[in-house]
């Protein structure tokens, strides 16, 4: 990084990674402002409910809506830091690159917030021994590791249990590699995802019971509806069917779309790249006014 | 491409994204939907949005304020119980955050001498954010909020399409009867008011840090008419029975002592009306058919149901304990 901070090079502005800039920047300003913030409201009215029972339709929603929120929410912010480095000639590492493609939990934490992963285990992992130690100091380096993750996001129950069972998900993932098992790709997606959707719960949760009522609400119930105490709480700023398809949208983009990174880096029509940059800086621009809740407020 | 050759597509691109929110802004301030820069003879039909246009704008004396209780008045009943010019100002789902922002901006257009307020418990229990700041103020810079959103946008084009007349603006026609008391009962009786938190010393702070402070800020020309609304008895049953009417009450008691210093407000209660047990007149626990807001005027017009110190604790204890039974628990 700090390298190009000094090159002399990097301090005349250059027109092609102001345009780059410009369009990853617009990229991640609609990942948040439309899309995350959209389909927020679904998981900010089950989370603010906070009620005994939702049914299964809720319980799915909320935490399917939870879960592409965060990914665009974080990710978009991602994006446009990239934007604005590269607008000034500076390549900040990528952070996010496909993590709801993972197919195991080594694999997610290759693609999340890939700067946190690349810290704890220079900083954390290798000094403590990382794998050069007997298998039981290694899985206890990979707990640890997950637990001083969880306790970073949040000094609170939930985060340190959410870490400690990705820090889980990393030990039976290796265990399962060295008895030289193995899965289809598509169905060690679908595990993960499956696990990574229901833990983003007790992430978001203000508390263990409150997760522990909606984690429990996926599973024990066949109430496919929405009932009137939770439609009574999504606000009206866009009509629900169109935050709902938003929701599909982005579930799809986020597990089988291209990443913004992909979309700058690759070959492409200059011409499309003006028109989708013109298009989504200007409605981004017009969605920033909504009032959202700001997720990194509890960090 | 070389970066030099690039220049001309960045300029044509960040031309384009100027030209297009220029577009944009300059469509608002044409349509002016929220009635922000001139008046309009008609209106969107957003209260949360059009307020501080039309109270900054239009010509007026006197104006009814409240939640979605006082939405259903009528302005030209007022004009012609009274001989004022009448404005609705009255905003749904209305808390203290709103009346703080509100209520001072219109008295301070220096328009207004008459305010016909309800008030109620509920504007005090909720978390929620005030009505947009950036409509409420002098302040031409922070309009892009306003210029440049896509609600603003949706608006603007709403208007054009489907302008409203200011004859029966902001009120609601929802089925009252019975039937609909009881089917909101039914609803309400197991879960309460979850985002209603009826904490007694939080309430109190809340209404002196917002109606009271405006009251006392007022001209002494302002003449406030402030009532307690007319809920059914279904409403103090739903407060019994999850531990807040004691916290209602006392509230109660508090906001006619605090507004009873001043010389320049009125205060009635229609909580002790003998409205609140006729089950026929409601849309649900709380909204009452329109002969109701009609009978408040009149009354207060004609200076009946005045407040009492006690707030008619005994009174609506007493009908409590009377209908407790004739809803199921």
């Amino acid at each position: 990084m700090l390298p190009q901070f000094e090159a002399k090079e990097n301090r005349r502005p250059r027109a092609k990674n102001i345009f780059d800039g410009l369009y990853i920047f617009s990229l991640g300003l609609i990942k948040k402002v439309l899309i995350a913030d959209s389909i927020a409201v679904f998981a900010n009215a089950g989370f603010a409910l906070d009620l005994d029972h939702y049914t299964m339709a809720e319980a799915w929603l909320i935490s399917l809506s939870y879960t592409f929120q965060l990914y665009f929410d974080f990710s978009g912010y991602c994006d446009m830091a990239i934007g604005i480095g590269r607008m000034f000639n500076i390549n900040l590492p990528l952070n996010f690159n496909a993590p709801y493609r993972a197919t195991n939990f080594q694999d997610f934490w290759r693609r999340w917030h890939i700067t946190l992963n690349r810290f704890l285990t220079q900083y954390v992992y290798i000094p403590l021994g990382g794998s050069r130690r007997k298998e039981g100091r290694v899985l206890l380096n990979i707990a640890l590791v997950f637990f001083i993750s969880g306790f970073w996001h949040g000094a609170g129950w939930t985060f340190i249990i959410w870490g400690l069972c990705h820090g889980f998900g990393v030990i039976i993932r290796r265990q399962w590699h060295r008895r030289g098992y193995s899965m289809p790709s598509w169905l060690g997606m679908f595990v993960t995802f499956f696990f990574i959707n229901i833990l983003w719960v007790l992430f978001r949760a203000d508390n263990l019971g409150e997760a522990w009522v909606i984690i429990r609400s996926m599973f024990d119930n066949h109430e496919l509806y929405l009932s009137s105490a939770y439609t009574s709480h999504l606000p009206s700023i866009m009509p629900n069917s169109v935050n709902m398809l938003i929701l599909f949208a982005a579930m799809i983009m986020g597990v089988f779309g291209p990443t913004a990174y992909q979309l700058m880096t690759r070959e492409g029509s200059v011409r499309v790249r003006q028109v989708v940059t013109v298009i989504c800086f200007v409605v981004g621009i017009l969605f920033i006014s909504r009032v959202v809740t700001f997720l990194y407020f509890n960090f | 491409m070389e970066h030099k050759s690039y220049r001309g597509t960045l300029f044509v691109t960040i031309g384009a994204i100027v030209a297009l929110l220029a577009a944009i802004g300059l469509f608002i301030i044409a349509v002016d939907p929220y009635q922000q820069y001139r008046p309009h003879t008609d209106y969107l039909g957003n209260q949360r949005m059009e307020i501080a246009g039309v109270a900054r704008h239009h010509d007026y004396d006197a104006f009814i304020s409240g939640s979605s209780m006082a939405m259903n008045h009528y302005p030209a009943q007022a004009d012609s119980l009274w001989g004022w010019k009448t404005k609705n100002f009255s905003l749904m789902g209305a808390t203290d955050d709103d009346y703080a922002v509100i209520l001072p901006f219109v008295i301070s257009r220096g328009k207004v001498r008459n305010i016909v307020l309800g008030i109620d418990f509920f504007s005090f229990a909720r978390q929620r954010g005030a009505v947009n700041p950036y409509l409420y103020d002098d302040n031409l810079w922070n309009d892009y909020e306003y210029l440049w959103n896509y609600t603003s946008l949706k608006n603007a084009i709403e208007y054009l399409r489907n302008p409203r007349p200011e004859e029966g603006l902001y009120h609601f026609n929802s089925p009252y009867g019975r039937g609909e008391l009881f089917d909101s009962y039914d609803r309400t009786k197991d879960v309460g008011y979850p985002e209603e938190i009826f904490d007694l010393d939080a309430m109190k702070e809340r209404f002196d840090a917002s109606v009271l402070k405006a009251v006392s800020e007022s001209p002494d020309s302002v003449r406030w008419h402030i009532y307690f609304p007319p809920y059914s008895i279904a409403e103090f049953i739903i407060y019994d029975k999850y531990g807040d009417l004691d916290a209602n009450l006392a509230l109660k008691r508090h906001m006619i002592e605090r507004l009873s210093a001043f010389p320049n407000v009125d205060l009635y209660d229609f909580q002790t009306s003998p409205w609140i047990d006729n089950l026929d007149q409601y849309m649900d626990l709380r909204h009452h058919s329109h002969a109701y807001n009609r009978d408040i005027l009149r009354s207060i017009r004609e200076g009946r149901y005045r407040a009492l110190p006690d707030g008619g604790e005994p009174l609506l204890r007493s009908l409590v304990a009377q209908y407790r039974d004739s809803f199921p628990q």
